[in-house]
């Protein structure tokens, strides 16, 4: 038995929101069999050989012990994860090449993806699959399937822009640092982090209290796989989505922005099913690291979170809803919610991760929320290229945790939106999802109302 | 606070904020580059007017705002300054 001592290289104290995660994980394992895993896409101009990738991924990921590692708990209780030293990497590199035809259609790309993020990984020690998609000579889908306990979205980006980087020679000194992996296990300032339970607490009481809109679901929901829809929207589209957005929500405010149209689209599905409840309670993930730190900052979880109510009868009129999606989002970083939740968290770590489990449910009556949205943002992967082709876009295709099981991302790679729904298998149903991708293409711009 | 801020003081206070909120020096912000530019997102934009209401008690929210008001560290500080005028 290896014995880690309190700052081991091979350990990393978790944050609480990294153990809120790994809550997460246990969650959508227990109701999937799958974990809460996500994945990012690069879709890419040009064939992509699987030789040279095979070998820039094996260098790349011997260098980085970390991604073999697990969740263990410590003498004092505090949940960490434990990795091998490096040069004892028994796995071999995951990766898997699918040929389609250069006339496929989105759907069938999708379908490919989706059996990707949707394969469980071969051990526990295991949290990395990458897959190449070709399509002909003209283009090709290179897709990183990740485990969400190992780094969030743009950790995932980063981590592709460190492999393109350190592998052609660009990561020159000052340019790419290290991964900063050492974290203290936060055992004191106790006063501070009770203060800060306290005011999440006082913060969630009224979500509680709330009517929560939830969707009736089947009664046995069997799926075990993901499905997703993807929307690309061009530069062009992407500035007027931007216009439209300085304009209902205010400069700056595509989140708010994004949010409100992601509401309006599951709106219609909610109406259609019946959905129970007076109030949308939207749990919406921020990534609150600084630009500035996202190279050191890779691995593991910087998020946190703020929680956007929406009263159901108001949803028709826009103006109120942006209007007070914005409030709200000002309200809540003004009272600090998200740092409070990052501190109130660590209080969480000292629970075993079955309890958890439905303790994370409870302030929104046993959801999640009424849906998942995140928007993640401008891309950290901004190069214009990878293994020398292209990247004409990226995008993520997230497993979302049940309940509630689905949810809308808005993601942006350079000029370009992209917008991902994603929901369990039974959830809806082809109309439902129609409906759905309906309202987000009028409000992109994708089409116009009423074609 | 006593008296109106100067532009260039509004400026140079926005600009340690900015600074902050990007975990940045400061030198290194230009504050006539637009704001996206220097890296700021939805997030870091409400920060920063959490920061002038508490700094300068003024709600930029609520106080009707176009877009060039906001473009620039410069523009905001202007904007800031043009209210302490008309009060």
């Amino acid at each position: 038995m290896r014995i880690s001592l309190p700052y081991s290289r091979h350990k990393r104290y978790l944050t609480g929101i990294d153990w809120t995660v790994n809550a997460f994980h246990a969650i959508t394992a227990q109701a999937t069999g799958t974990g809460n895993f996500s994945q990012v896409v690069l879709d890419l101009d040009g064939e992509l050989q699987e030789a040279p990738v095979r070998e820039r991924l094996a260098n790349f990921l011997a260098g980085h012990s970390v991604i073999h590692g697990r969740p263990a708990r410590d003498w004092n209780l505090c949940p960490y994860w434990s990795f091998p030293a490096a040069g004892r990497l028994p796995q071999p590199v995951l990766l898997d090449v699918t040929r389609l035809p250069p006339t496929a259609d989105a759907d069938e790309v999708t379908a490919v993806l989706a059996r990707a993020v949707n394969r469980p990984f071969p051990s526990e020690r295991e949290h990395l699959a990458f897959h190449i998609v070709n399509l002909g000579s003209c283009r090709s889908l290179f897709a990183m399937t990740f485990d969400h306990r190992l780094f969030d979205a743009r950790g995932a980006e980063t981590f592709l822009g460190l492999l393109e980087r350190t592998a052609d020679g660009r990561s020159g000194a000052g340019e790419v640092h290290a991964p900063n992996l050492i974290e203290p296990a936060h055992l004191c300032d106790w006063q501070k982090t009770f203060a800060a339970g306290k005011r999440v607490t006082r913060a969630l009481l009224p979500l509680r209290q709330a009517d929560i809109r939830t969707l009736p679901l089947p009664a046995r929901l069997s799926g075990r796989d993901y499905r997703f829809e993807l929307l690309a929207c061009d530069e062009a589209t992407s500035r007027k989505v931007v216009a439209v957005a300085c304009r209902e929500a205010g400069p700056m405010m595509l989140m708010p922005y994004a949010l409100s149209v992601a509401t309006e689209a599951l709106h219609t599905v909610f109406e259609g099913r019946g959905g129970t409840g007076a109030e949308y309670v939207i749990p919406v993930s921020l990534d609150s690291r600084p630009p500035q730190s996202q190279a050191e900052e890779l691995f593991f979880n910087h998020l946190s979170f703020l929680f956007i109510r929406a009263r159901a009868a108001e949803i028709a009129d826009r103006k109120r809803l942006v209007t007070s999606m914005v409030q709200q989002f000002y309200d809540q970083v003004k009272a600090g919610l998200p740092q409070d939740l990052a501190l109130a968290t660590r209080l969480m770590r000292i629970v075993p991760l079955a309890l958890l489990r439905p303790l994370v449910k409870l302030p929104l009556n046993g959801c999640l929320g009424s849906f998942c949205f995140a928007y993640v943002g401008k891309s950290a992967y901004a190069l214009p290229e990878f293994m020398g082709l292209p990247v004409r876009n990226l995008f993520h295709m997230p497993r979302v945790p049940v309940l509630p099981g689905f949810g809308v991302f808005f993601t942006q790679f350079g000029a370009r939106l992209n917008v991902t729904l994603s929901w369990l298998d039974g959830i809806f149903s082809a109309g439902e999802i129609r409906q759905v991708t309906d309202v987000l293409k009028v409000r992109l711009g994708l089409r116009a109302a009423g074609e | 606070m006593t008296g109106k801020p100067s532009i260039a003081d509004i400026e140079d206070r926005l600009i340690r904020e900015v600074a902050a909120i990007l975990s940045r020096e400061p030198a290194e912000i230009d504050p006539a580059k637009p704001l996206p530019e220097l890296g700021i997102d939805s997030l870091g934009f409400v920060e920063m007017l959490v920061f002038i209401e508490k700094a300068f008690a003024l709600n930029l929210v609520e106080s009707g705002l176009s877009q060039e008001d906001l473009r620039t560290i410069r523009t905001i500080a202007q904007r800031i300054a043009r209210s302490f005028s008309a009060s």
